[in-house]
């Protein structure tokens, strides 16, 4: 730590510049360098987010200047969210289809993290190394997939919201599984043994295991699939941004339409298959 | 005992908890998912393939797939293979962007992401929670929305260069968004440095005191402690966290998208994602796979990583 700070000691230049440096650099003080690299972090994660957000509620379409607080843009104008059918419609899609993905993926990947659990015979790795392996394609290749998948294979489908619940609930099935299969290992079968050897049939051992240490586990996906959040860094599963649905390409399109860029190549919509 | 063995997979579960049900019990809880990833990836997969190396209809001259895999021609595959090597090709731009853009933005990653890990690890004391929180919030946060909130602040007019001017470090407006590769790599560093701490701090959390004080003890200075103790021992930690951002990052078509979005910052993903419009769908199949090829080699250390991961958490 302070082999760091010392390296930032010389160097400067105006007295009081000079005097937060030493200050900075004091290796009997606390980690003072680092204090100011992880305060410095957090406000750079956070802020421009904060910033558009405290935008929503600008009371012009201005997005460089504050002009005065208004809920214009959520209620009221023409263009609101609460007035444009368009955004209305692409909010809605959004719950829909994250209501949806919930609904499959959350039951079938804990369920799939129970049977891992306690099947180890043939099969088990094969269908371990898939799920893994969904988890960490690259989101494009799984969406190029599914897109050729749905626009040659399984046309009867075809694309559109279905596709989408489809191919969303496959990509966001590991998450449940992950979350699910590191906490049983980590509480192990030593419960279940114990309430069977008190006498306790092994179903009655089974739910009981699960519902007394897994309750907040089995929340969390539900909690946590609709916006694809990875947890328990002790497995250094996390990986992954938040999933977002149809009302953030909505966004981009506007987005996309202010600038004007000859160059700018705008792709085919994979955004049936590839939440980002 | 049993437990323990089952664990680490030695022993099938006939012998741990679960003696009485029959053996066909719990593969079939793992069928529905299995059916759901049959049908919805592995098979995807395979069309890709048959369509990379399918043909193409004469007279539409749209990709036709070849199920059959001894029907299968390279032609295309080559095609864009050797457009990598064709100096100043599209593809080779692309390709280069890639490399650069990722290698910059995951060093960005590390320089940012291990102190911070290393700070809540170790210094952050009673307001540890609170950075954990703030390490985790950027996951709620979708990806979009924190690219978004970019654009309005790199406009010409926006606080980045608002800022900048007011100390002097500019004169005139900086157009961020025309097509630099500094605001792609600083975008990609900015969407993935979560994805680095997470695993950092995890690990650094874990390497004991005691080693650090025994190193303490035995004379070494708080920066050969670091250097000798504690950065060894996170070396494996580092390498798990540059696999996650990079895997991601290889990928990514959306980051370059929004914040450049010309010729001279396309990558990879892009080409990928306009070629799917095009008449080039084969050459986009074609790209999928070769990307899939470069990057199956951290996927797999990563794989085997986690694996060793959740098997270590039960002993």
């Amino acid at each position: 730590v302070s082999a760091q700070v010392r390296e930032v000691a010389p160097g400067s230049s105006s007295l009081a510049g000079s005097r937060f440096l030493t200050w900075l650099a004091n290796p009997w003080g606390k980690a003072r360098f680092l204090w100011v690299i992880a305060i410095a972090y957090v406000i750079w994660t956070l802020l421009p987010v904060a910033i558009a957000v405290l935008f929503s509620f600008n009371a012009t379409r201005a997005l460089t200047a504050w002009q005065g607080f208004s809920t214009r843009w959520y209620v009221g104008d023409v263009s609101s969210v609460w007035n444009d059918p368009e955004l209305h419609s692409a909010l809605l899609q959004s719950l829909k289809l994250s209501g949806l993905v919930v609904l499959i993926a959350v039951p079938l990947g804990v369920a799939f993290a129970l049977a891992l659990d306690r099947w180890r015979g043939r099969g088990s790795g094969t269908a371990n190394f898939v799920m893994l392996f969904s988890f960490i394609t690259p989101e494009i290749a799984i969406g190029v997939a599914l897109l050729l998948f749905f626009t040659r294979v399984f046309t009867t489908v075809g694309l559109g919201f279905t596709a989408q619940v489809l191919g969303v609930s496959m990509y966001m099935m590991a998450y449940p599984v992950i979350i699910v299969r590191a906490r049983l290992l980590s509480i192990g079968a030593d419960y279940e043994e114990a309430a069977m050897d008190l006498g306790a049939s092994p179903t009655q051992a089974h739910r009981d295991r699960v519902r007394g240490d897994d309750r907040q586990l089995r929340d969390l996906p539900a909690a946590v699939g609709q916006r694809g959040e990875p947890d328990d860094p002790d497995l250094d599963l996390q990986r992954r941004a938040a999933r977002r649905a149809p009302i953030g390409e909505r966004a981009r399109d506007a987005d996309a339409d202010r600038v004007d860029d000859p160059d700018r190549a705008r792709g085919p919509d994979l955004s049936a298959f590839h939440p980002r | 005992v049993a437990s323990e063995a089952r664990a680490a997979g030695r022993v099938p579960a006939q012998t741990g908890g679960g003696v009485w049900f029959p053996s066909w019990f719990w593969p079939s809880f793992a069928a529905p998912a299995s059916i759901w990833l049959i049908v919805l990836f592995v098979v995807p997969f395979y069309v890709i393939l048959s369509i990379a190396f399918g043909a193409v209809d004469p007279i539409f001259l749209t990709p036709e797939p070849v199920y059959n895999p001894v029907g299968w021609d390279a032609s295309s595959f080559v095609r864009v293979a050797s457009g990598f090597t064709t100096a100043g090709s599209i593809y080779q731009g692309a390709l280069l962007h890639t490399a650069v853009f990722v290698a910059a933005a995951t060093a960005l990653c590390l320089v940012i992401g291990y102190p911070v890990a290393y700070f809540i690890a170790r210094h952050a004391g009673r307001f540890r929670a609170v950075f954990l929180v703030a390490l985790i919030a950027p996951f709620w946060i979708s990806y979009m929305m924190r690219m978004l909130a970019w654009i309005n602040l790199l406009q010409p007019d926006g606080y980045v260069n608002q800022l900048l001017e007011k100390l002097g470090v500019i004169d005139q407006p900086v157009q961020w968004l025309n097509g630099k590769p500094v605001t792609v790599i600083f975008g990609l560093a900015y969407g993935y440095v979560p994805y680095m701490i997470l695993p950092l701090f995890a690990f650094l959390d874990r390497i004991s005191t005691s080693s650090l004080e025994a190193s303490r003890d035995l004379g070494a200075g708080p920066a050969a402690t670091f250097r000798r103790v504690t950065l060894p021992q996170s070396r494996q930690a580092i390498l798990a966290g540059i696999v996650i951002v990079m895997l991601p990052m290889f990928g990514d078509y959306f980051t370059t998208a929004l914040l450049a979005s010309t010729r001279n910052t396309a990558m990879i993903g892009s080409l990928i994602v306009s070629s799917m419009g095009s008449s080039l769908v084969q050459e986009g199949a074609s790209l999928v796979l070769l990307l899939l090829l470069a990057l199956i080699a951290p996927m797999l250390y990563y794989l085997r990583s986690t694996t060793r991961a959740v098997e270590g958490a039960t002993l």
